[in-house]
């Protein structure tokens, strides 16, 4: 047999004295390395390639990009894993030198890299068939996305397939591995699956471990433009039912140039399926049409300048001021009051007459400063006809400001004064507060080591409670916890205006006695009491207030509509 | 006018009410410089009231009077205190659950509690309650009225929790028919708006007369130290 000079490049034979590949007119007397591969060797390695993690897949592709001096040196990096026998040269004249000290596995793959035809290896040929590819006018952006595109292609995995490719039907390897595959599939693919949450059907999943072993086939037939779109029907089924597919046509053109190759392609690939869920469809929809809406003309709304609208409001403000001053300073004092007495103003004042001399009442102190005017104006009659009775009165206070609050209305009518008067202190949490307070009244419990306050309560609970309060959420936590706890206590209610109405209920179910509010029931306590005139010209005042604010909403509601219709006639 | 301590704090009162209204003129420094001192002064007064009122009576003062029942009553909030002062360090944030976890199964309970048999259970006994003809006729003239008053009262619980009902068909292949509700409810929920409405209507009155008469006492303020300040000269 002839000594034989296998191409570096392209691993062509060539004649012993040739200079140049007679392919691909390589140099073939230059300082370069062959690789002499063992066969068997060779397409156990390839496969072990296959099966090989992903960043070894990318390393592959990578090296495919690489230039010719590049892949050697990286070759040589990698020695320890593949045998790299010496220079040419050095083979030729050192070989009987060589047959002794070699060990016998180097010596027949030299035996067969001279002998055979396809001792190259399949790696050597997939390379040297990509190195053939890349020296085409192929732009260079199509390499570089290789990364990007196992990417794309390990995110959708049930929206692709490969197929099985045809010329793996000849290669031994393939067909001895494939049953091992299926049996074990690479963490990838379970992931993979397992983030999409779509079962394969056995089949299928036949198709995919071929496809898996064939992936770098793919990519590499994809490289050489050996995409075969129109064997359709050689495709797997991987859709569920229950998922809307929707094939989407790729534009080859714009993303791969279509290479010719000489040879019969030794894979196949088919382009990748897109599969789009329902809800996937919705989300899209959505999105268009945000971005449809966000892009929409819209009508330019006319910049109205602010000054003339801060002007009127301003002019009303004062105007405001103005009329309720001068009705508060001018003018006599009327007690009228304004309508019928409500049934739970009667039921207060019921509960204020039937009150024995020297009952005990708990106050409840629950509202803010803002409300003081408001609050003070309704309690001070009530709290001096409390103690012209000679009450026992405690004080609990839930709100912050509470204790200020309670000196100011109690020192007024010099109630702090008396030695009847005990401080329970703050309560920060109003249900909890009087959850205690309800418990340790009902069950007369003797709790050791309780703050001193509580010893001020009184042996046999309070006889009465009134709870004032700006807002109806606070009563209501006293009045749920209270009318449960104890239910025999008559709790009477001194609330602002604004509170009232969401605590009607709590009188018509008769879980409160009574309950006055606002500035009509102080002129009606005022009257029933016979107390000083606090109200006075405050009520004339109201009167003017509330139909100067009446008015001002009429007018901005119909200015408001005006010019809701002027932009509706302009838009 | 003879300087005095009151006299001072009347003026400074005076003074900041005129800044809070000066919010009329558009957002200035004297508004901001008046809610800025409000919130200051609220916090410092927070702080001092918890220790005055809760920190002070319920946990210093029975350490410093020591009793062993008394010290042994403080030892559970004791412990939880501790727990929780110590989740604000990274390494024992795991330990604050269980101090919050008590707090908020407590107050769960309490609310719940006090919901169903303070509030549900009464409210809807006084409906039933307003069906009573005893009741209707408690009052000679007002016989009509309490019926009507019966019947508006149930209309509105039934049709204002219609509102609130978000169910909707079961057994629908139509997209269109599952998102709405059933008819009735449908038509309950639309009397329930008016219902609901009215409420509202009802509180912002209210809030509308609590301003009023804020504004009132305000005015009389200033009222009243303009004429005791011309009075004094």
């Amino acid at each position: 047999m002839t000594d034989k000079i296998i191409c570096p490049e392209c691993g062509a034979e060539n004649e012993e004295d040739a200079e140049f590949c007679h392919v691909c007119h390589a140099d073939l007397k230059g300082d370069t390395t062959l690789e002499f591969i063992d066969p068997q060797q060779t397409d156990h390695d390839d496969f072990d390639l296959l099966n090989v993690e992903e960043e070894d897949l990318t390393d592959i592709l990578h090296a495919l990009k690489q230039t010719d001096e590049e892949a050697i040196l990286e070759e040589e990096i990698k020695e320890d894993q593949l045998p790299v026998v010496e220079p040419e040269e050095g083979f030729d004249e050192g070989k009987a030198q060589e047959d002794e000290g070699i060990p016998d596995w180097l010596h027949r793959i030299r035996q067969r890299a001279t002998e055979e035809d396809d001792s190259l290896g399949e790696i050597t040929q997939k390379i040297s068939a990509a190195k053939e590819s890349l020296k085409g006018d192929k732009p260079e952006a199509q390499h570089e996305n290789f990364e990007s595109w196992i990417e794309k292609l390990r995110g959708p995995v049930g929206g692709f397939v490969n197929k099985e490719p045809e010329a793996a039907d000849s290669d031994d390897a393939f067909d001895d591995e494939d049953e091992e595959i299926q049996e074990k599939e690479p963490d990838w693919l379970q992931k993979i699956r397992k983030a999409e949450g779509k079962e394969i059907v056995e089949e299928d999943q036949e198709t995919l471990d071929h496809g898996e072993n064939g992936l770098l086939n793919w990519l590499t037939a994809l490289e050489e433009g050996e995409e075969d779109t129109a064997e359709e029907g050689d495709e797997p089924d991987l859709v569920d039912e229950d998922i809307e597919s929707e094939s989407v046509e790729i534009d080859e053109s714009a993303a791969t140039r279509e290479i010719p190759v000489d040879e019969a392609p030794l894979f196949k690939a088919i382009p990748p399926k897109l599969t789009i869920t329902k809800e996937e469809r919705k989300q899209a929809d959505q999105l268009t049409s945000m971005i449809l809406d966000e892009n929409a003309p819209r009508p330019v709304r006319a910049i109205k300048r602010r000054s003339k609208l801060g002007a009127a409001r301003f002019f009303f403000a004062i105007l405001l001021i103005l009329g309720m001053s001068l009705s508060l300073f001018i003018g006599g004092t009327t007690n009228n009051q304004f309508g019928p007495i409500q049934p739970h103003t009667t039921g207060f004042l019921s509960w204020m007459s039937d009150l024995e001399e020297g009952s005990s009442i708990l106050l409840v102190f629950d509202y803010q400063p803002a409300y003081a005017s408001e609050i003070n104006l309704v309690a001070t009659p009530i709290l001096q006809s409390l103690v012209s009775k000679d009450t026992e009165i405690s004080l609990i206070s839930s709100s912050i400001s509470g204790a200020i609050l309670q000196r100011q209305l109690l020192g007024e009518i010099h109630a702090l004064e008396m030695d009847a008067t005990h401080d329970l202190g703050y309560f920060p949490i109003g249900a909890y507060g009087a959850f205690g307070l309800g418990m340790v009244t009902s069950a007369n419990w003797q709790i050791v080591g309780l703050p001193e306050s509580s010893k001020a309560l009184p042996d046999s609970g309070f006889d009465s409670i009134l709870i004032l309060s700006d807002t109806a959420e606070g009563v209501r936590t006293w009045i749920e916890q209270l009318t449960v706890l104890i239910p025999n206590t008559p709790i009477n209610l001194v609330v602002t205006a604004q509170s009232m109405p969401m605590l009607v209920p709590y009188f018509d179910s008769g879980q409160i006695t009574g309950m006055v509010s606002g500035l009509n029931d102080g002129v009606i306590l005022e009257a029933e009491l016979s107390t000083g005139i606090l109200i006075g010209n405050r009520r004339r005042a109201y009167q003017v207030g509330l139909v100067m604010l009446a008015a001002v909403m009429v007018i901005g509601a119909i200015n408001a509509g005006n010019q809701n219709r002027e932009e509706g006639g302009g838009a | 006018m003879t300087f005095s301590y009151e006299i001072m704090w009347i003026v400074f009162s005076f003074l900041l009410t005129l800044m809070v209204l000066s919010y009329l003129l558009g957002d200035n420094i004297f508004f901001r410089f008046a809610s800025h001192l409000f919130i200051g002064v609220m916090a410092g007064y927070v702080v001092l009231l918890i220790s005055n009122q809760i920190l002070w009576p319920y946990l210093v003062k029975p350490i410093v009077n020591w009793t062993l029942p008394g010290v042994l009553w403080l030892l559970i909030p004791l412990i939880l205190i501790f727990m929780l002062v110590l989740s604000q360090f990274k390494r024992f944030t795991w330990i604050g659950s269980l101090p919050l976890a008590y707090m908020a199964g407590l107050a769960a309970a309490i609310a719940v509690g006090g919901a169903v048999f303070g509030t549900l259970l009464p409210q809807s006994r006084a409906i039933v309650d307003s069906f009573d003809p005893a009741m209707w006729y408690a009052v000679p003239n007002q016989t009509w009225l309490r019926i009507l008053n019966a019947v508006l009262m149930l209309v509105g619980t039934v049709a204002t929790l219609s509102y609130f009902h978000f169910g909707r068909k079961r057994k629908s292949t139509i997209e269109e028919e599952m998102e709405k509700r059933p008819a009735i409810l449908e038509g309950l929920s639309k009397v329930g708006q008016v219902f609901i409405g009215i409420s509202l209507g009802a509180v912002f009155a209210g809030v509308f007369s609590s301003s009023l008469l804020a504004l009132i006492d305000r005015i009389l303020f200033i009222g009243q130290f303009i004429t005791n300040l011309f009075r004094s000269f």
